[in-house]
């Protein structure tokens, strides 16, 4: 299934899967070129069928919080018209920024609070920063969609209550290698688990601050 | 030359160490340039290494400050703008702030955004950047050809934070940069672009024009010098090649030849004075060897070159070791040949018995003596010192020689030298005459005692004065020849002493001639034979003749017969002369046989020949040859002849009587015959002396003598002849005092062979004559 997979998304941008889902759950498996589980990957579906669109929510709000000297979560998916709120919990002021096209903004120096969260209204991938912590980094998924979602420690991430249907889903991760995963896959309303391979290249997500002057 | 021991050793030597030098030196001045060479070339590389490391260092500096750079947010925020104005001029702003020369921006796919120089192109980044995405890094660096210029170029990716682009610094390869490095690595640097199929450019170098055509020539082949570098020798520097990031960039490292040359060719003029010094003292040093070693020997050869000539002026070495020991050696030697030498002198100069000189010894005394001294010579001889040995024995005679010796030395005035020339001759000499020469030899001759008997000497003694021979040369033979003839008149003397006198040693010469030309002439019949008629007084006829010799000698004359004939005694030549008289006259007698048949030829025999026992055979082998018979032969002996040994002489005179050969003794009245004798004497004549002839018709007394003479021999049986008759008047005394027969003058002198028969016939009509009282 894996390799089947791999083919796919090898030779095409979009493409037929057929699933014998129940229209209730499929759960999701991410893993990486070698086989193992990878966290932080962002899973979006969008309806192709109409009628089966998931009802749009009230605009949704979370937070991206700068703690240890990192930014956490590490990945964020959200709906477009979220607002993400910026905590800061640590004792050092941060500059987040973004010049992503997405949302290009920036939060120069704040303890606490911002005055306000940050509206992500375009659909997007947006890649935040710290200027005075250039390692800190984080990545926020805008999806049109309401089925998005990030995998967890085990590389899976769930959906629940879909119902049956034609799908594009589309797999990102930080550290993919190529181009974003995007396959049309049919849910028949069995519940089902799919698995799905990305090549990435790995490195620390949160890298140890540096501390003081030292190398 | 090289025959000496002392050439050979130096040339081996000098040969050796020069060879040894010479191949040191070569070798160490081969591997002294390998090392210097080596040495360059490991500066090279040294050098060359540091370039790299500097380069390296460069570029990572290069790259931290295009990093911090490129993290600024300014910076971060203009390129996120995408305008390509502005992001032209954040690249330019920043660009300047570090000094780069050359400022890109990629896009993380590696699309060229912007750029400060339009010459560049995308194609010329995208490998090295497909490469970075690769590998994730942080930094990527490369050396770029553009234009006439090489560009280090640094690139970083723009992080925020993800990679949003890759900006990109270039910093030109530039003279000041080229001379950084030459500072810090000490060599000459030059950077060049090959592209293929051109010549090499030169993008910049540290070498002047004039310097960059010395390298130039060599190093087309950039790749083969990156580690060995270019040699060659007329280059002024050597030349190592480093790729740089790019196919068509070199970097060239030079050294000048002339650093490790210099440094070279002062440790090799270093070197050589080394070497020349130690040669010359390595030569010093064996000539002082060899020398050392060859000096005894030379000085021993020249030793040895003097002991085999007999003398020795030079010391001997004193060395040690083989030479010692050759050099004692050759000491003893030299000792014992002087012992020899002396002992041998000795022997030779002495008499083995008496101790004295020896003759050869007194002779070489004498010629030195006589060439400055006058002085006399003396010589001593015992009388029959034969019949002592006889009597005592040759140790007695011996022992008397060694006391006479004594003696001698113990003369008073002492004798300059006595020395022993013969069996019992001594030769003394003294400076002057004795002046009593009796009461000299004195001592010499009173009783010896020996063997319990008292033996008493008689010694002769000739003397010769001789003066200093200053002018002439000094002859010793003379000398002693004239001592020699004084000696042999003293043995005839009876007080037995006699001084040489002037002209007896020409006498004795003419005696020497006449001695030694006497065999040759009787060989070569230059003596001739004369015939006196022996007349019968009672036939008045001449039936016989006595065969006188004679002798013309070339030089000397007319040699009488008494003269040659006692020399020929003396010398044992007698039997010569009468084996020759008796062959001649025996064909004589063969000649005149037939016409005087009845001639009888007389031939006077010495008394050396009576005690001859072949003489008998002889005669008859003569006669038989001659085919004669005995008759016509007489012999005529001398009374002294038959006394000397009479016994013997009786039974030859017996067997030649018995051949049939008439016998006359001679000169009768003479000698000391023994009348005893007489009686037993096988003769048929006697002759009596003209003594007693020549003047008989005066003197009563030989009348008297041949009278009693005359009857005595008849009486005997003997006939009787008279010699010397020379006239009339002897004649008739003759005739009646009772002679058979007569010769003299009167008759006829001795004539030759053809005189006398002519005489012969004359006188068988004339013989009455010479009876007639008429006849004066």
């Amino acid at each position: 299934m894996t390799s089947c997979l791999r083919v796919f998304c090898a030779c095409a941008l979009a493409s037929l899967v057929h699933f014998s889902a129940t229209a209730n759950d499929w759960r999701i498996t991410v893993v990486d070129q070698a086989g193992k589980p990878l966290d932080d990957a962002v899973v979006e579906l969008v309806a192709l069928d109409a009628g089966s669109e998931a009802v749009a929510a009230d605009v949704q709000q979370t937070s991206i919080r700068q703690q240890g000297l990192n930014f956490v979560p590490f990945v964020s998916a959200v709906q477009v018209g979220t607002e993400i709120d910026f905590p800061n919990l640590d004792r050092t002021r941060h500059h987040v920024y973004s010049f992503s096209p997405a949302k290009v903004f920036e939060i120069q120096l704040y303890h606490d609070r911002p005055e306000q969260p940050i509206v992500f209204d375009q659909a997007g991938i947006v890649a935040l920063g710290c200027n005075i912590h250039d390692y800190m980094e984080a990545y926020v998924f805008i999806s049109e969609s309401n089925l998005v979602g990030v995998t967890d420690p085990d590389g899976q991430f769930h959906f629940s209550q879909l119902s049956a249907g034609r799908y594009q889903l589309r797999v990102w991760h930080p550290f993919q290698l190529d181009e974003m995963l995007t396959v049309i896959i049919t849910l028949d309303g069995s519940s089902e688990s799919a698995q799905f391979s990305l090549s990435v290249q790995h490195r620390p997500k949160q890298p140890t601050p540096q501390r003081g002057f030292g190398a | 030359m090289l025959s000496s021991l002392r050439h050979r050793l130096l040339l081996v030597i000098i040969t050796l160490l020069g060879a040894l030098a010479l191949a040191t030196a070569l070798a160490s001045l081969t591997a002294m340039k390998q090392d210097s060479q080596q040495q360059a070339r490991q500066v090279l590389q040294v050098g060359a290494n540091v370039f790299s490391q500097l380069l390296s260092d460069r570029t990572l500096q290069l790259g931290q400050s295009v990093q911090v750079l490129a993290a600024d947010f300014g910076f971060r925020q203009a390129v996120a703008t995408s305008e390509s104005a502005t992001i032209q001029s954040v690249l330019e702003n920043h660009g300047s702030r570090i000094d780069a020369q050359l400022v890109l921006l990629l896009s993380p796919q590696g699309d060229l955004l912007a750029s400060t120089r339009s010459e560049l192109s995308e194609h010329q980044l995208s490998p090295l950047l497909q490469a970075a995405q690769q590998t994730s890094t942080s930094m990527l660096s490369t050396i770029l050809p553009l234009t006439e210029q090489a560009y280090q170029l640094v690139l970083v990716p723009v992080r925020a934070p993800n990679i949003i682009a890759w900006v990109g610094m270039g910093f030109v390869l530039d003279d000041a940069l080229a001379e950084q490095l030459k500072a810090i690595t000490g060599l000459d640097i030059s950077f060049v672009r090959h592209t293929a199929g051109q010549d090499i450019r030169l993008l910049t170098s540290t070498l002047n024009a004039q310097s960059e055509a010395d390298w130039r020539a060599d190093t087309m082949a950039l790749a083969d010098l990156t580690d060995e570098p270019s040699a060659s020798q007329d280059q002024r520097y050597l030349t190592l090649s480093r790729p740089l990031e790019h196919a068509e960039l070199w970097a060239l490292l030079h050294l000048p030849n002339s650093r490790w040359l210099l440094n070279y060719q002062s440790m090799r003029s270093q070197l050589l004075g080394i070497f020349g010094v130690a040669l010359t003292i390595a030569l010093l040093v064996a000539f002082w060897l060899v020398r050392s070693i060859t000096e005894p020997l030379q000085q021993l050869t020249n030793f040895a070159r003097q002991l085999g000539e007999g003398k020795t002026t030079i010391d001997l070495p004193q060395a040690r070791g083989e030479v010692g020991v050759l050099s004692n050696t050759l000491s003893q030697m030299q000792q014992r040949l002087a012992e020899r030498e002396r002992l041998l002198i000795e022997q030779a100069e002495q008499d083995a018995l008496t101790g004295l000189y020896n003759r050869s010894a007194a002779e070489c005394w004498l010629k030195d003596f006589a060439r400055e001294h006058a002085g006399v010579l003396l010589l001593l001889n015992i009388r029959s010192f034969r019949h002592i040995n006889d009597a005592f024995g040759l140790d007695t005679g011996d022992q008397l020689l060694q006391l006479l010796a004594g003696r001698i030395q113990q003369l008073s005035p002492t004798p300059l030298l006595s020395a022993r020339v013969g069996g019992d001759e001594f030769l003394l000499v003294f400076a002057e005459l004795p002046t009593a020469l009796t009461e000299l030899m004195a001592p010499l001759q009173a009783p010896y005692q020996l063997q319990q008997s008292s033996i008493s000497l008689q010694l002769t003694l000739g003397y010769y004065r001789f003066t200093a021979h200053t002018a002439e040369p000094v002859v010793v033979s003379t000398l002693l020849r004239r001592v020699d003839i004084a000696s042999a008149n003293a043995k005839q003397l009876s007080e037995g002493i006699a001084g040489y006198q002037a002209g007896q040693d020409e006498r004795h010469l003419r005696e020497l001639t006449i001695i030694q030309d006497l065999p040759a002439a009787l060989a070569a019949d230059t003596l001739s034979i004369c015939y006196q008629p022996k007349v019968s007084l009672r036939q008045q006829n001449c039936r016989a003749a006595e065969a006188l010799i004679r002798w013309q000698h070339p030089s000397l004359g007319f040699i009488p017969p008494d003269e040659f004939i006692r020399l020929a005694e003396h010398t044992g030549h007698i039997e010569l002369v009468t084996d020759w008289m008796l062959s001649k006259v025996i064909a004589q007698a063969a000649l005149w046989q037939s016409s005087y048949p009845g001639l009888k030829l007389a031939v006077n025999l010495s008394p050396v020949d009576l005690i001859d026992e072949q003489l008998p055979a002889r005669i008859q082998h003569l006669l038989d040859q001659a085919r004669v018979p005995a008759k016509v032969l007489a012999l005529e002996v001398t009374e002294g002849a038959v006394m000397q040994d009479p016994e013997r002489v009786i039974r030859i005179l017996r067997q030649l009587a018995e051949l049939g050969i008439e016998l006359a003794i001679d000169d009768f009245g003479t000698g000391h015959s023994s009348l005893a004798y007489l009686k037993l004497l096988p003769v048929h004549e006697v002759k009596i002396d003209r003594a007693f002839i020549k003047n008989i018709e005066h003197n009563s007394d030989d009348e008297l003598i041949v009278e009693a003479t005359s009857r005595l021999a008849k009486g005997l049986g003997f006939r009787v002849t008279a010699e010397g008759l020379e006239n009339r008047e002897g004649l008739a005394k003759l005739m009646t005092l009772g002679c058979d027969t007569v010769q003299g003058y009167y008759f006829a002198k001795p004539m030759p062979a053809l005189d006398f028969e002519r005489w012969l016939q004359q006188f068988q009509q004339t013989a009455v004559d010479y009876f007639s009282e008429d006849r004066a």
